[in-house]
């Protein structure tokens, strides 16, 4: 294997794919001319590189099957393409405020119709307007907190007898 | 957009079927390029036509395994396709294109690994036919010699790290220039020189008995 002027060994690479030019060039070609084993590094270069290149060269039916992968294959791609811009769409800087808008005047129209709905009573039952009182007060007693304690409640009932 | 629009009127309504009408030569890729920003696959797959062959060569000489090659090749069209809108043609598409096909080559190199020497003399040993035997060879021992010599080659390209590998391939197989190979691989002139240098190198060491 020969061996080249540590100097010049990059050069000569580059010469061999005549990528040197100018001055450097020209100063390798004379010092060619004079160092047989810088020649033979060329020589062996040239013997050598070309043996690397393993080409592979797929007949018409592979080309016509890459080409029409291809074609699905973008299609696909252009299908999610667009979906995804529908959903970039949707989501434009003035749609969410809009929507944020919407939401909450359908949450104030819903909770309004709820109130009513609690509030309204139907007056036209006599009988109901009678009993409506007094389960309004059992309610109200129900949500007293003192009851809950018995023993609160008897000690107000038995100073409550005292005081009589 | 800074491109020089010719070969055709750009129709960016009637696309690419009317662009062939108005224009029977080929269109430019730029106009393509225009045109399949605009949403016309057409155009794009007209780009596709043009660069298949190139693109899955070069994949080729990264992977040495045609399966592999189709399928890097068509990946770099389909992120080409995908990322079309950043093209700005400060470069031409092609070179564009290719920077994308070395960069999944490069990712493609980094996930399969194999820079090692122990692997280099581990491929050369083992008895595994080669995935593409030579194709001129006409008797039993020029046919095995080939062999051979694609087992080394192939083995010894593995050891080459990527980037090396790269810069390599796109020299001595696409024979493309060193100012192209920079632009693609993104990366100083002087970085691709040394690259190469290294590549042929410890290339001619291993490969020195079939010089």
């Amino acid at each position: 294997m020969a061996t080249a002027c540590n100097e010049f060994e990059q050069d000569l690479v580059l010469y061999h794919y005549g990528e040197l030019s100018g001055d450097s060039r020209d100063q390798l070609a004379s010092h060619l001319r004079a160092c047989p084993a810088c020649a033979s590094y060329l020589k062996e270069l040239a013997a050598l590189l070309p043996l690397t290149v393993n080409t592979d060269e797929p007949g018409q039916e592979f080309w016509q099957n890459y080409s029409r992968e291809m074609r699905h294959k973008l299609a696909d791609l252009q299908e999610k393409k667009s979906w995804w811009q529908a959903v970039q769409t949707a989501l434009r800087p003035w749609t969410l405020p809009a929507l944020a808008g919407t939401a909450v005047i359908a949450l104030a129209i819903t909770l309004n119709i709820s109130n009513k709905t609690t509030t309204d009573v139907p007056s036209a039952d006599p009988a109901l307007m009678e009993v409506l009182p007094m389960a309004e007060n059992l309610e109200l007693f129900n949500n007293m907190d003192v009851l809950e304690n018995i023993e609160v409640l008897e000690v107000m009932e038995g100073s409550a007898n005292e005081a009589a | 957009m800074a491109f020089a629009l010719q070969g055709c009127a750009l129709a960016l309504d009637g696309a690419f079927e009317q662009c062939m009408e108005t224009a029977p030569d080929k269109p430019r890729d730029e106009t393509l390029v225009v045109l399949a920003q605009k949403g016309d696959s057409k155009a794009f797959e007209e780009l596709v036509e043009r660069y298949k062959q190139k693109a899955f060569r070069i994949a080729f000489d990264f992977s040495r395994d045609r399966d592999e090659a189709k399928d890097l090749s068509q990946e770099a069209f389909l992120r080409a396709y995908t990322h079309l809108k950043n093209f700005d043609g400060r470069s031409g598409f092609y070179t564009w294109f290719y920077r994308i096909l070395v960069n999944i080559c490069l990712d493609y190199r980094r996930k399969t690994k194999r820079t090692s020497v122990e692997e280099f003399n581990e491929a050369i040993e083992s008895q595994v036919e080669p995935s593409h035997p030579a194709a001129h060879s006409v008797s039993p021992d020029q046919q095995a010699i080939a062999a051979q010599m694609s087992r080394h080659v192939d083995a010894a390209l593995d050891a080459l790290p990527p980037r090396q590998r790269m810069a390599f391939v796109l020299k001595n197989h696409q024979g493309l220039s060193i100012r192209e190979i920079a632009e693609m691989m993104e990366t100083a002139e002087g970085t691709v020189k040394v690259h190469l240098h290294r590549a042929v190198t410890a290339l001619r060491v291993r490969l020195a008995e079939f010089a």
